[in-house]
């Protein structure tokens, strides 16, 4: 799906991004789902990743932009097309805490 | 010369973790960036390591404000998975307390905002509703905070008496009416401090998709028991208000109408509460799939998507918070206002950072 161009169609026609959901559906790829409003109807549009990479529709309609940042940090889904701002947790850490094979660092190198 | 004042992360007006980082021009703001997630919990993904009984008693945690609305969500969404439909007494049952909690809410708000503003009369006034408001909630559920009302298939408790409730709600109501509302809409000093400050355009509302009270005061009549009812509110008969300045001011002259519809949504809920069980069968089996749904909380829009491999256990819960949304236009709302007036623009869309963290 060309995720910008759905962007662009959905925003001219008034509706509202209410989310979008993320899930790694096999290693490395993940099934990005839309989700619209429609004058009170719901419209969810999935598409899938390529090579954990999708377009941003940030520049296109502003709410997304802590949407995708979001994903990121979960899932380090890369969304291109956009500056990729530090993580909304701690900036020094890496993306993908919700990933199965995610670390914590622990830097500081103190007992916890 | 300018200069950059960090506010936070505790925020001098609320009590929950937050950054705002402002630049200034004098006392001018002339950019802002915001940080936030300082008390991230892992809600969804400890939510798809546990069971769907288990996962309502957590995400009943994501908010200490509005937990109800959080569990009357989800449930909805494993019972539209199930294909459960839920008997017409739990479906009033849930429209009560989820009002209720709307009135909690807002009056919690209206007392912060009323102490930011410099008044603590009404910060008193304004809480000792909320008092008799928690005591309705404590009384049917028997929890002040969590109240655990929801299960999957209907409600977990019965509200015994009804004309105990309406008695409250209709003393709330007028203490509404002849109080609180009077005063927030004439005292100067209010006036003095509200009007005309952190405005958000119709425009602007509707590009960064803002919802419930903060949405309806730009303009913006987005309103889920209106636009897609659910539980009983297709029932029910009220008003959905909306301003049209889209200023701090009108932000609280749409909660405080709010709280008067809520008040009439109660008494009629109460008065039509139907005969009949309140919760389906024990045991629910929740077939592969997904579902979405979508509840109007106390902020706005409160979002689940819930998909389900068949086991006992979701596959995926994604949880988006009506605050996660309201949040980013505070940047936009402070550019150009006066330092002194940022808290107050900022607790005017009553975010909620344990919502948006979760």
């Amino acid at each position: 799906m060309d995720v910008e161009k759905m962007a662009h169609l959905m925003t001219e026609a008034k509706a509202r991004l209410v989310t979008m959901t993320a899930y790694e559906v096999s290693n490395g790829e993940f099934r990005i789902i839309y989700h619209w409003d429609l004058e009170g109807q719901m419209l969810n549009m999935a598409t899938m990743t390529d090579k954990g990479s999708i377009p941003s529709i940030a520049m296109i309609y502003p709410a997304s932009d802590w949407i995708e940042r979001e994903i990121h940090d979960y899932f380090a889904v890369q969304f291109t097309g956009r500056e990729s701002p530090p993580l909304f947790l701690n900036p020094e850490d890496s993306p993908g805490i919700f990933l199965d094979h995610f670390q914590i660092e622990n830097k500081e190198g103190k007992e916890r | 010369m300018s200069f950059i004042i960090p506010i936070g992360p505790y925020h001098p007006s609320l009590e929950e973790p937050f950054k705002l980082e402002v630049k200034c021009q004098g006392e001018i703001v002339q950019d802002a960036t915001m940080h936030i997630k300082f008390n991230f919990r892992g809600v969804e993904w400890l939510a798809q390591r546990r069971n769907y009984s288990q996962a309502v008693a957590l995400v009943e945690r994501v908010c200490g404000i509005c937990s109800n609305l959080h569990t009357l969500t989800f449930c909805r969404a494993v019972e539209q998975l199930a294909g459960l439909s839920v008997p017409t007494r739990a479906q009033y049952i849930r429209v009560i307390i989820a009002e209720l909690e709307r009135l909690t809410s807002h009056a919690l708000w209206a007392g912060v905002a009323a102490e930011i503003i410099g008044f603590q009369t009404v910060f008193m006034t304004c809480f000792g509703l909320r008092e008799r408001l928690m005591d309705i909630l404590e009384i049917i559920s028997g929890n002040r905070v969590h109240y655990a009302m929801n299960c999957i298939g209907g409600v977990n408790r019965e509200i015994s008496n009804p004309e105990a409730v309406l008695d409250i709600v209709k003393w709330i109501r007028q203490q509404m009416e002849e109080r609180v509302i009077p005063i927030f809409s004439t005292d100067r000093t209010i006036r003095a401090r509200c009007m005309g400050i952190g405005v958000l355009t119709k425009e602007r509302a509707v590009n960064w998709g803002v919802v419930g009270p903060t949405a309806r005061a730009s303009g913006v009549s987005v309103d889920l028991r209106r636009m897609a009812p659910y539980a009983a509110y297709d029932q029910l008969e009220f008003k959905v208000p909306v301003e049209t300045s889209g200023d701090v001011f009108s932000r609280v002259v749409v909660r405080l109408l709010e709280m008067v519809e809520s008040c009439r949504m109660i008494e009629q809920a109460l008065k039509q509460l139907p005969p009949g069980p309140i919760r389906g069968p024990e045991f629910v089996e929740v077939p592969p799939g997904e579902a979405v749904a979508r509840s109007e909380a106390p902020r706005g829009e409160a979002f689940y998507y819930v998909a389900s491999d068949g086991s006992d256990v979701p596959l995926r819960v994604k949880i988006r918070t009506p605050s996660l949304v309201n949040m980013p236009v505070v940047r936009l709302m402070v550019l150009g206002a006066n330092l002194a007036d940022v808290p107050l623009i900022n607790a005017s869309i009553d975010p909620c950072y344990s919502c948006t963290s979760r």
